[in-house]
């Protein structure tokens, strides 16, 4: 009985990998662990990430989905919402919808892909209007004051840890 | 298996209500039966919504249109089978042609109910639903979940606060359409009402202390019964960090044997392979006190407050690494090594003596203590020695790193410096004087010897080391809670009293003035609270029966009481007296409260009648209300199929023991205690006084949400049980609800262990099965004698017996269990 998030998380991932949002492909990361997802996301094209495979790992917590996941970037990138920390915290997401305060139960993990390929799109849609969830500081204020660096830099950051592999 | 029809539509409407929702796919691909209630029960305005169906957020009301599938008994098991397979919009249509065709179609819903649509939270099928204002629906078990077990009212789709949420089983009901006299019951405590009583049935049962075990349909007491329950019954343990934090419902916690559990605690449940994983890594352990908590959380909450950070490092290293010392002597040690340190026996105290940098302490000596300085002194240190200044920083990163290095090694074992680095002498770090340091020793000894009111607390404790002010100021504590001989040394202004009286006299009156006011300045109840206050200091009431006695005239919070029991304690000069009441109380607290209780639906619970958990709700009653919900409900459901039912679980034959043991039970007038307008006609003897005399304070409010732990005199009237058959009598004697009086605390706590804690549970309620009835169930509870005596006989049953048996002997029982799990750990050692 303690799979009552089990059905949940079971039936989610059979849907997103029967038909998976664009850009986005779902695994296990060990075909045991249900909780541990393994995220590749294309760079959207149109965005300094293009070209980019960027891999993600989701993790969902022993009692989602009454708690909210977690989203790490295994690759590095140069993005305002994406911790660029030393390990323990490197690649943290820190999304609104993802916090203890704002989760919400019926939140598929499909809505958080797509939001977090939204937000690799347009970094404005969260960095501008909620400060809070722009984990780097710096990065989203040369989003917004300096356009053209930020892309270099971005753009810099895809070939360098995103490009190689494939 | 029957299904509401109230509008139905045409079959066209249907089939296109769902083929929208399969386009987006977004709910519930593996349910064939979707979008059945939709056509059938809102008819337009369900097809409109279906729109809205999208990934998340917008859903309108997410359940409405997947829910209906319903089949009447009628429908023949060929058109499940159909519909199963079926997924095309024809079959669809075709089969709820045949079905509507089969069912009559005034047909109101009724009891038994099947739903093979899934709830969109949990993906588990819905036995009820739970609507909120928002009309967002989700079963009701997920509904119960984020209520009662994760403590928020929000709704689950949109987080929207709301006060109540309907259970009921129309999905096609909108929150506003439901009239207040829909309800067969309303609970203000978890914000539920209730449409039909099976629903609330349904929600009780998980509410209780259900036994893991799958095959197993009992419902304890408490958690300290459920804990001796699995040992004795399937000689497994609960995980207590998880008993204790985990929010799921009790039957949902995992049972383990002792290797299991430690491996829960160490590793977590991983097991690779496994279909069910949990994600769980095990319980994080503090190094100092080798303490497990449940969560990183709760290890982070514990070193916060009971170790020491040092806020330079943490200032350095931006607060992540957090470095822990034992206690702040660990962290002064580890201020003197590596930060430093103004030695003035005043900054000591004020534990603000640590500086970063040598410049920062200089610049504090020169502006706090420039008497200290000699003129020399003074002048030497405004100056800045630029040539060390480069030092100053630059190696001084290698040597930080290698400080953290060597603190992370020494984390485990104790803290602080290695023992092998070279040796620094308290002032090493000090870029003084030999004649400098002196000088402040002395002044350090001449201020902490002189009466000033900062080292006032030092020579309290007697423990005036001019060199290491901060214990001094760790261990002083406010006067009045000095045991008196403290003091001795004071040298008070007084008038005709020596200090002493004049201090017992004051803490006196505050103990005074708190029990008169924890009991409303009711004098006569102030009386009964003297009385027992003489009469334990006379010697003729035992510590614990002095607490029982509290508890029976105390309509407080434990907490409230505990202040006034440590400061009654604090009032005996006796020290063995003080010493036996403190014990006593928190022998009382480990057993009853360390459990967090479920929340229990207040009102709700007594108007559970058959469902065999009868004595547990008791004074909470409502009694109108319950007596006619009684009446209504008569005869029901037995309660044991359903929980194994709601364990998804085997049915198996237990099924017809357990509607037997109900019907049994019904028959039983003392299945009913709750009900007390109804039993006191049914039932003459002692039990009805006992507890309609007792205590009033026991209001429904403490039953539920609220962790009371103080047990409900009403379990008196389990007495009569002795008369059933032993299995007959455990049952409903396992089956009471939630939020109850917990028996005794089986292996958690050493001091749970304390046989006087549920002496005083068993005292009130099943020692009076073995021993005669009582009529002040608080007042009297067995001697140890008695305790002894039902041990031995205890003991002289086997271990499955026991239990059963120990209906009536709950202390023995207590002593047994713990000697059973000092067997087990033998056997453990043998195996091992």
């Amino acid at each position: 009985m303690a799979g009552a998030g089990q059905k949940r998380i079971t039936k989610e991932l059979g849907e997103l990998t029967t038909s998976p949002p664009a850009g986005v492909g779902v695994e296990l990361k060990d075909d045991n662990n249900l909780h541990c997802w393994k995220v590749t996301m294309d760079g959207p094209s149109g965005t300094p990430y293009t070209g980019g495979k960027f891999d993600l790992e989701l993790t969902l917590p022993p009692n989602y989905p009454f708690k909210p996941p977690t989203v790490t970037f295994k690759t590095k990138l140069y993005h305002p919402n994406v911790s660029n920390d030393t390990p323990p915290n490197s690649g943290l997401m820190c999304l609104g919808m993802l916090r203890d305060s704002e989760w919400k139960p019926s939140t598929k993990m499909s809505a958080v892909l797509e939001y977090i390929r939204h937000l690799l799109r347009d970094a404005n849609a969260v960095a501008e209007p909620d400060p809070d969830d722009a984990v780097e500081a710096k990065i989203a204020d040369q989003y917004k004051q300096d356009r053209a660096g930020y892309d270099k830099e971005a753009r810099e950051w895809t070939k360098r840890y995103a490009l190689g592999k494939k | 298996m029957e299904g509401t029809v109230d509008t139905p539509t045409s079959p066209s409407a249907r089939g296109r209500g769902r083929g929208r929702r399969d386009s987006n796919g977004s709910l519930q691909p593996s349910s064939p039966y979707r979008g059945r209630g939709r056509g059938r029960g809102r008819g337009g305005r369900g097809r409109g919504r279906g729109q809205d169906n999208n990934i998340q957020t917008t859903l309108g009301r997410p359940l409405g249109g997947s829910f209906s599938a319903r089949l009447t008994e009628a429908a023949p098991q060929q058109a499940q089978d159909g519909a199963a397979t079926g997924t095309d919009t024809d079959t669809q249509q075709q089969l709820e042609a045949t079905a509507a065709g089969m069912q009559p179609i005034e047909r109101k819903q009724s009891i038994g109910t099947e739903d093979s649509e899934v709830c969109f939270i949990c993906a588990s099928p819905i036995d009820h639903l739970s609507i909120a204002p928002c009309n967002h629906q989700t079963c009701h078990i997920c509904s119960l979940r984020l209520r009662a077990l994760y403590k928020t009212r929000a709704c689950a789709h949109c987080r929207t606060e709301s006060p109540f949420v309907v259970f009921t089983d129309s999905p096609d009901k909108r929150f506003q359409d439901f009239e207040e006299n829909d309800f067969v019951k309303i609970d203000s405590n978890l914000g539920i009402k209730y449409e039909k009583n099976e629903i609330l049935e349904d929600t009780i049962l998980l509410l209780r202390y259900n036994c893991p075990d799958k095959d197993c349909d009992v419902a304890c007491l408490g958690w300290p019964d459920l804990h001796r329950h699995v040992r004795s019954k399937h000689g497994k343990t609960m995980c207590d960090l998880c008993t204790r934090n985990k929010k799921v419902f009790t039957h949902e916690h995992e049972l383990f044997t002792f290797g299991e559990l430690r491996k829960h605690e160490r590793y977590g449940d991983d097991n690779p392979g496994a279909v069910d994983q949990s994600g769980f890594k095990g319980h994080p352990e503090c190094g100092f006190c080798r303490q497990r908590f449940y969560g990183d959380d709760e290890l982070y909450t514990h070193c916060r407050e009971r170790h020491e950070r040092c806020h330079i490092c943490d200032r350095r290293n931006g607060g992540r690494n957090p470095q822990y010392y034992l206690n702040y002597q660990e962290l002064e040690k580890h201020f003197a090594s590596d930060h430093f340190v103004c030695l003035d026996a005043e900054c000591q105290a004020n534990k603000t003596n640590v500086f970063e940098s040598e410049m920062d302490l200089k610049a504090h000596q020169l502006s706090e203590h420039p008497n200290g300085l000699s003129k020399d002194a003074r002048r030497d240190a405004r100056l800045i020695n630029l040539s060390g200044f480069d030092q100053l920083r630059q190696p001084y990163q290698p040597q930080r790193g290698g400080r953290r290095d060597r603190d992370r090694d020494g984390r485990g074992n104790g803290r602080g410096r290695d023992p092998n680095a070279e040796p620094l002498p308290l002032s090493s770090a000090q870029p003084q004087s030999r004649a400098e340091l002196a000088y402040q020793r002395q002044m350090a000894i001449q201020s902490s010897q002189s009466v000033s009111n900062r080292t006032f607390g030092g020579q309290l404790t007697q423990q005036a080391q001019p060199s290491r002010p901060a214990q001094q100021a760790a261990s002083p504590r406010p006067q009045p809670a000095q045991p008196v001989p403290a003091f001795d040394n004071l040298s008070i202004d007084t008038m005709n009293m020596t200090p002493q009286e004049r201090a017992r006299q004051a803490r006196h009156e505050a103990v005074t003035k708190r029990a008169t006011t924890l009991l409303k300045n009711d004098p006569t109840k102030l009386k009964t609270f003297r009385d027992h206050v003489s009469s334990y200091k006379s010697g003729k009431t035992s510590p614990p029966d002095l607490i029982d006695a509290f508890f029976s005239l105390f309509d407080c919070s434990s907490s409230d009481l505990g202040k006034l029991i440590r400061e009654l304690a604090d009032l005996y000069e006796d020290d063995s007296k003080r010493q036996a009441l403190l014990e006593a109380w928190n022998s009382w607290r480990s057993i009853n409260e360390d459990y967090p209780s479920l929340p229990g639906p207040s009102g709700t619970l007594p108007s559970m009648p058959s469902s065999s958990n009868p004595g547990s709700y008791s004074s909470a009653i409502n009694s109108h209300t319950s007596a006619n919900l009684a009446a209504t409900l008569g005869a029901n459901v037995s309660s044991g199929r359903r929980v194994l039912k709601l364990k998804s679980s085997t049915t198996q034959s237990r099924n017809a023991a357990t509607s037997g043991a109900a019907a049994r039970a019904l028959n039983n007038p003392d299945a009913f205690p709750a009900l007390s307008s109804a039993r006191s006609q049914r039932l003459q003897g002692h039990a009805q006084p006992t507890w309609s005399a007792s205590q009033p304070q026991v209001t429904s409010t403490h039953l539920s949400i609220q962790p009371q732990p103080r047990p409900s005199p009403q379990i008196a009237s389990q007495s009569n049980k002795a008369s059933l058959p032993p299995t007959m009598s455990q049952r409903n004697n396992d089956s009471l609800f939630p939020s109850l009086p917990k028996a005794a605390k089986p292996n958690v706590m050493i001091s749970g262990f304390n046989t006087r804690g549920s002496g005083r549970l068993t005292g009130s309620g099943r020692n009076s099965g073995a021993s005669t009835p009582r009529t002040t169930p608080w007042a009297a509870s067995p001697t140890p004698g008695e305790a002894q005596a039902a041990l031995d006989a205890v003991t002289a049953q086997g271990d499955g017996e026991g239990q059963s048996q120990s209906d009536g002997m709950g202390k023995g029982k207590k002593v047994q269990g713990k000697n059973k799990k000092g067997q087990t750990l033998n056997l453990r050692e043998y195996l091992s």
